[in-house]
């Protein structure tokens, strides 16, 4: 690590790419990993197979018996398959920020983690979209919420939050999507052109869809690339807005808040560079791509999810002072009973993990700290996903009636069917590493000093 | 026994299929192509299910080789081509006939659809009904359909255990031991009966012990009025009676008297109570209840003043007060009697209670028209019974409150600890159980079981029970929907029960047996009902008055008993009054009480799903019974739910009860309820609960002493479907006005305005997020239909009988979840009765039943949040659910504030059928007019729409555009004993709903979030006295 950042010899900017390495040094530092198979890669991915033959294994035994496997009652209906949606939008937020928010604010530092980020981003989604698809009654018909035309004359009921985050969810996964493969395009034409063999010479040919690397391509991929940016930043924010919204519009004493769009637009983002955090520190390591991902990087990330965390930790204030200003007791024992209730436990793992695990990011010897960035960062995805576990049980929990409350526990499957979706996010995620650049070769040469049109007239040529 | 449901399953299948497998099991190739007995064959089928899969293949295989080709068993459905006549399939049929617990006698009508019973709904002609029914007479339909019930007559074989048989061999061995025993004069033969309200069964028990002079019979039966009769028959002559009557009752005294649970009559009682129960407005006259009880009821829970006490102790509590009336009233009491009466030392409480009961009972005879009533429950020994009625009749409320009547049949019987000695002494030698149990209800200190198996032991019963194990034969016992009969109701009403399905079984009548044994012939029961009313009447019976009398479910022109009883041996009385009081109870022992249970009363109903799975009316607890204690004495004990406690009974024995803390009741009391612990008797019954009645001393079996009663290792794991019970969490929660309550002042109410007093927003205040969007499928609901529905529910009238739960159930093919599923939360009861306690003393709290399901909001907060709308309004105001367009999302139920969604988180109709063992007779209880839910879906109340939408049928065939008012009854509105629901159109101001609706006690409940409920709630209105206030 080195003590102090170097410095871009024209900007005086900290540069992105440290020891000065060539576009070919890029290049071999990218994409050599994927050619050559690596054994600790086959660990990895042995184990989350096997973690995903659970979630197969749970999802099976649930098509088979129902939902009734899990842990849900009478009051308390939506349980951990929820709150594991929700956990993994959340995650799914940072790719996207970071490659078209940060895009368009100009942000080079992004460059180099934005194709991790990304690719995350996808495979959270996609753990995602299946938990509402299974936790329904009968999946069979989880098509019914599309407005397809049929022959009952049926339209679904436009005015279920629910059916906004179909909208929501399905429209950011295909953007987002989009936006990854066509960031992809020129990278993948650089596989293609080192591939060896015939397999992958066809499978990167057919996707690098022809890419040659003239201007004109470059023209047109730029501009795509910003309108599909243009398109994705307001996605960011919607789709976890309207996730919030299954909850903001129902009329639950701690799910009825207007402060949840922003609340969880933040929690999102959050989360969403926790994870980063946890994929790409041993990423950078494994795959020696320290001088692309640099201490810079994380240090950056460390800063985001500070002040995200800190905004999160802000909603929690704020929900507790507006149950006390609004003068409604019921909605102060909603909080009350978060709290000092049945789930304090829960209250505080969450207040613990996303409020004051991140205030250590003050320092920067700890930002600047892998490994400590690597342990932080688990703490904001265990505390995130208590969060979403707190707002659906207790909320759900003790509600109107006193006759109705209960007490909510998980069974096995719940359990097996969260870690079976860590089993598909990590399976997908060790596919990625493994046949695609794990880092925007292109947009990393972009943003090096040799890409500046000005670099070596002053005659610092190497 | 093995499970019989294989051979039912080929009884089901066509005829054709029957004969090749029975013939599979025996001589594959020979098809005895006309079975001389096919019944008889029937009964030898005893293959497990792989074994009759086998042999079904076999059969098939064998039947191929001899025909040369293969072919698939020939099945036919058959259509109704010559439809009997008026029967129209799809309507259904109504057949009146009767129902008996105990006591208790119901006159029902039962729905039959396609010849299936598959509802039971209250005679409105039936003086003991009144239109109502209990919970239990609700269960009896799926008690008909239980695979369990025992199917063929059974006898002992070779190695000692019971083996099918057939009738043949049961009457040849039968009547070998009767004409045995007949040549002896019945010198040893016991016969155990229980209660008989069946006129014919009682003239075949007089011509019993007309054959069998030297015969003894017993009274075996924890449901029948064992003491209040024999504190008549002390008081005056054998075959005396007495009932209870509330109607104008201004003041009730219950002691220990649960005349709205278990005690005998108490639908009528319920009734009665209920109509000066109910008033609209400050002024109208209510009655007041005083309960005295160790054990909290519903009864107490509906009182105006409830005193927790000890069971010993309420009998000097009742000698207190005849002492208060005596001395301060001038009540004048018998001589005998007067001498026995004195001061009672009962502590603090009742010292208060007594002169307070004692002015307010004589404040009531003063008014005009209007008397008191003194309940005693049948827990109390004979001689508080006989207090009381002499009490009663000081006071004046006989021929009112208490009225009595003399039973010409009644036949004397014994009670099971005389024929506990009679087998000990070696006594009797034969038992001939009809309808009874002894080895499981007789007092655990008689050891009946060790006795009878001395005993050559035929039972009669409706299942392979703890005696049928005993017995050298046992026959099966028809259910009584399936035979003739007849039932007098306590107060005289008659009714003669029409069969309403042929026997599905291989079983007989209780009628018939008895006949048989009586006379030595066999007689359907058809002609031995017929002929007996046709001997009763004589000359003035005609065929066209028994149509008559089948029609209305009331047999008329019975000349009734001219005799009375004549009150006079007020010394036996004194005498036992003196007996009674002569121990006094020691207070810092513990006393167990032993109480009926009120959803399996005495066991009866323990293999009934409906029943098991119903909410105790207090505790809520399901699938089990429990050892309730107080909470002072859980302290004390250091016991929590669950815990076991060891229950001590000094020389009888003893045994752990899961612990279940119970507000309100007695200190240093423990209450069991019996009929649980049940092994063997069927899949529903197995594993339920705890055989409390194993520590019942012979003597008084319904409360005992001196007890030792300590915390023991483990626990039970037990199941209550509330467990929050009072309305303040703790936490801050402020109690929100769901329960809305007042209590009566001189001329009026405390608060008048207290049921809108508790409404927390201001009507003005709501405003509806929608009322701007014209836009029919964004805006509100359009209710445009001519009539619109909604239900009143009257708080005070509800006494948490359970009885809609149970009608819900069978009206609604709601599925039983079963005990674990409980456990999980997840009860499917579309219709709940909250019970919340309220006071700030948890010794002795008072309670409030609130019946909860779906409230048919007009805004109603489910209907947005689905993403298919498959809930959606009706015009008419009915939330309605489309079954087949659920997803199963369950964000309705999560955004439904009254939580009355219920969701199939397993194919738990699929589970009752498999998993419970019901499959395939479950499905014949069945309505045919409510969808049978699939797993994954939600279901809800829906106001009964199958019924609702029949009536808009009928009306529209007449011709009219709208119902008339109560046509349509909810099935919960139809069995309310109380009749605490209103249903109708609350459009048109003329209906019962809507007047009540326009009361002062109207509110609704969470009208706060602007659901606008169309279910609405009357507020309770308190009648205590000033005096105890």
């Amino acid at each position: 690590m080195a003590a102090f950042d170097e410095l871009d010899p024209l900007s005086g900017r900290k540069v992105l790419v440290e020891n000065n390495l060539t576009f070919h040094d890029v290049t071999e530092a990218v994409a050599a990993p994927i050619e050559i198979p690596n054994a600790r890669w086959w660990g990895f991915f042995i184990v989350s197979v096997m973690m995903l033959g659970l979630l197969l294994v749970s999802l099976g035994w649930l098509f088979w018996e129902g939902v009734g496997i899990w842990g849900l009652n009478n009051p308390v209906d939506w349980g951990w398959a929820i709150v594991n949606f929700v956990f993994w939008v959340g995650i799914g937020h940072a790719g996207t920020l970071i490659s078209a928010v940060l895009f368009l604010f100009r942000q080079k530092w992004r460059t180099s983690i934005n194709r991790a980020a990304e690719a995350m981003t996808i495979f959270a989604v996609i753990c995602a979209l299946l938990f509402p698809t299974v936790h329904t009654g009968r999946p069979w018909f989880i098509y019914w919420p599309l407005p397809i035309p049929n022959q009952m004359g049926m339209w679904p009921n436009f005015r279920s939050p629910l059916l906004w985050d179909v909208f929501a969810v399905s429209t950011y996964f295909t953007v987002s999507l989009l936006f990854w493969y066509v960031g992809l395009i020129p990278d993948l034409a650089t596989m293609r052109d080192r591939a060896k063999t015939t397999t992958r010479k066809i499978a990167y040919g057919i996707f690098s869809l022809g890419w040659r690397g003239s201007t004109r391509h470059w023209q047109h991929y730029e501009k795509a690339y910003l309108i599909l940016a243009g398109l994705a930043t307001p996605l960011v924010l919607s789709v976890h807005t309207i996730v919030s919204f299954d909850f903001a519009v129902s009329q639950l004493p701690g799910w009825h808040t207007t402060i949840f769009p922003p609340y969880f637009v933040a929690g999102a983002i959050f989360s969403g560079f926790g994870m980063v955090l946890t994929l790409l520190v041993p990423l950078r390591s494994w795959f020696k791509l320290e001088n692309l991902v640099t201490i810079k990087h994380l240090e950056n990330m460390a800063k985001i999810i500070l002040v995200t965390g800190t905004m999160v930790g802000y909603a929690y204030g704020m929900e507790f002072f507006i149950a006390w200003y609004s003068g409604n007791p019921y909605e102060q024992f909603a909080f009350a009973n978060r709290a000092f209730g049945d789930y304090w436990w829960a209250y505080w793992i969450m207040i613990s993990c996303n409020v004051i695990s991140p205030q250590l990011f003050w320092f920067k010897a700890i930002r600047r700290s892998p490994l400590l960035l690597f342990i932080i960062s688990i703490f904001v995805n265990i505390g995130m996903w208590f969060e979403r576990f707190v707002i659906t049980v207790t909320s759900l929990h003790h509600d109107f009636l006193p006759s109705s409350w209960d007490y909510y526990s998980p069974t096995f499957w719940d359990m097996t069917t969260l870690i079976g979706s860590f089993g598909l996010f990590f399976t997908l995620f060790c596919l990625f590493v493994r046949f695609l650049p794990t880092i925007a070769m292109a947009e990393v040469k972009s943003v090096m000093p040799q890409a500046d049109p000005h670099f070596g007239e002053d005659g610092h040529h190497e | 026994m093995s499970k019989p449901t294989e051979s039912l399953k080929a009884y089901w299948r066509s005829l054709e299929a029957h004969s090749s497998m029975v013939s599979g099991a025996e001589a594959p190739v020979s098809h005895d192509e006309f079975p001389a007995a096919p019944t008889a064959e029937l009964t030898q089928l005893r293959v497990k299910r792989r074994s009759f899969v086998g042999l079904l293949g076999a059969s098939t295989a064998l039947a191929g080789l001899t025909t040369g080709c293969l072919r698939k068993p020939v099945e036919r459905i058959m259509p109704f081509a010559k439809r009997p006549e008026d029967l129209i399939p799809g309507k259904p049929e109504f057949y009146a006939t009767g129902f008996q617990v105990g006591g208790s006698v119901l006159g029902v009508v039962a729905e039959s659809q396609d010849g299936r019973p598959i509802k039971i709904e209250g005679n409105p002609k039936h003086a003991a009904s009144q239109g109502a029914t209990d919970g239990w007479a609700q269960a009896t339909v799926l008690t008909l359909y239980d695979t369990d019930r025992s199917q063929v007559p059974q006898t002992r074989g070779e190695g000692g255990e019971l083996q099918a048989s057939d009738w043949a061999s049961a009457d040849e061995a039968i009547n070998g031991i009767l004409s045995g025993a007949r040549g002896a004069g019945g010198k040893g033969v016991a016969l155990v009966v229980p209660w008989v309200a069946s006129p014919t069964l009682r003239e075949h028990l007089k011509n019993f012990t007309k054959s069998f002079p030297q015969a003894r019979v017993f009274l075996c039966d924890p449901t029948a009025p064992a003491n209040a009769t024999a504190a008549l028959e002390m008081l005056a002559e054998q075959g005396a009676r007495a009932t209870y009557h509330l109607d104008g009752a201004e003041v009730v005294l219950a002691l220990d008297a649960d005349f709205m649970g278990d005690m005998q009559d108490h639908v009528r009682l319920a009734r009665e109570f209920a109509r000066t129960r109910s008033p609209l407005s400050p002024g109208e006259a209510m009655n007041r209840l005083y309960a005295v009880e160790p054990h909290f009821t519903i009864t107490g829970a509906n009182a105006d003043h409830r005193l927790p006490l000890r069971a010993a102790k309420v009998g000097r509590f009742l000698v207190a007060l005849a002492h208060e009336l005596v001395t301060n009233h001038g009540v004048k009491l018998p001589e005998d009697i007067a001498g026995e009466i004195g001061p009672q030392e009962l502590g603090e409480d009742a010292a208060k209670w007594v002169p307070a009961v004692a002015k307010d009972l004589i404040n009531a005879r003063t008014n005009r028209g209007k008397h008191s009533a003194i309940l005693v429950g049948e827990r109390q020994p004979a001689w508080v019974h006989g207090l009381a009625i002499i009490l009663n009749t000081a006071i004046g409320n006989q021929t009112n409150s208490l009225r009595l009547r003399h039973d010409d049949m009644a036949v004397a019987t014994e009670g099971v600890a005389a024929l506990a000695e009679a087998l000990s002494k070696g006594e009797i030698t034969t038992v001939l159980c009809l309808d009874t149990n002894p080895a499981y209800h007789a007092a655990g200190a008689l050891k009946m079981g060790e006795l009878l198996g001395r005993a050559t032991v035929v039972h009669a019963g409706f299942h392979v029970d703890e005696t049928a194990r005993l017995a050298t034969w046992h026959l099966p016992l028809s259910h009584h929907l399936e035979e003739w009969g007849d039932l007098e109701s306590s107060e005289g009403s008659m009714t003669v029960c029409q069969p309403l399905i042929e026997p599905m079984f291989d079983t007989r009548s209780a009628i018939r047996l008895l006949a048989w044994w009586a006379t030595g012939n066999q007689m359907p029961s058809y002609d031995l009902v017929y002929g007996h009313w046709q001997a009763e009447l004589g000359a003035s019976f005609s065929k066209r008055r028994w149509e008559r009398w089948l029609h209305d479910g009331i047999v008329t022109g019975v000349p009734r008993s001219p005799s009375t009883p004549v009150f006079q041996h007020f010394d036996a009385l004194a005498s036992a009054i003196k007996n009674g009081l002569k121990d006094a109870p020691q207070d810092e022992l513990f006393e167990v009480n032993f109480h009926l249970d009120p959803k399996l009363a005495d066991g009866r109903y323990a293999n009934n799903g409906w029943m098991q799975e119903v909410p105790h009316p207090m505790s809520k607890l399901c699938w089990d019974n429990a050892a309730y204690i107080s909470p002072a004495t859980a302290k004390e004990l250091k016991a929590e739910n669950c815990d076991l406690l060891n229950i001590q009974i000094p020389e009888v024995g003893e045994i752990q009860v899961p612990v279940w803390v119970m507000p309100g009741q007695a200190d240093k009391t423990v209450s069991l309820n019996i009929g649980y612990g049940r092994e063997k008797l069927g899949q529903i019954a197995e594993g339920c609960g705890v055989d409390v009645s194993k520590i019942q001393r012979g003597e008084n079996p319904w409360f005992a002493g001196n007890a030792g009663v300590s915390k023991t290792s483990g626990q039970r794991m037990i199941y209550s479907t509330q467990d929050h019970g009072t309305l303040d969490p703790g936490l801050g929660y402020p109690e929100r006005p769901i329960v809305r309550e007042t209590t009566t002042t001189e001329g009026g109410w405390a608060e008048p305005d207290f049921a809108k007093q508790g409404d927390l927003m201001k009507a003005e205040d709501l405003r509806s997020l929608w009322e701007h969007n014209e836009e029919a499928t964004l805006g509100e609901p359009k209710l445009i239909g001519k009539q619109q529905w909604g239900m009143v529910i009257d708080l005070n009238r509800c006494n948490g009988c359970n009885a809609c739960v149970a009608a819900c159930n069978a009206e609604n093919n709601i599925p039983i979840v079963g005990r674990k599923e409980v456990g999980n939360g997840r009860e499917m009861h579309w219709m709940r009765i909250d019970r919340y306690f309220s006071g700030w003393d948890v010794a002795n709290p008072e309670a409030v039943m609130q019946p909860m399901l779906c409230q048919h909001c007009e805004t109603a907060p489910c209907e947005n949040v689905c993403p298919v709308a498959a809930t959606a309004h009706s015009p008419e105001g009915l939330n309605d659910m489309a079954y087949n367009r659920c997803i199963g999302t369950r964000y309705c139920a999560n955004n439904c504030p009254y939580k009355v969604r219920r969701f199939n988180f397993h194919n738990y109709n699929l589970r009752m059928e498999e998993d419970m063992g019901l499959d395939p007779l479950v499905r014949m209880g069945r309505n045919p007019d409510v969808t049978v839910r699939f797993r994954g879906v939600i279901e809800k109340c829906s106001y009964c729409v199958q019924r609702i939408n029949g009536a808009k049928i009928e009306a529209h065939i007449s011709g009219r555009d709208t119902v008339e008012d109560g046509v349509i009854v909810t099935a919960c509105e139809q069995v309310c004993p109380t009749e605490a629901i209103a249903f109708g159109d609350i459009a048109d101001p003329s209906t019962r709903v809507a007047k009540l609706r326009a009361t002062k006690r109207n509110y609704g409940v969470l009208t706060d979030l602007y659901t606008r409920p169309r279910t609405t709630y009357l507020g309770r209105v308190r009648n205590p006295n000033p005096e105890l206030a």
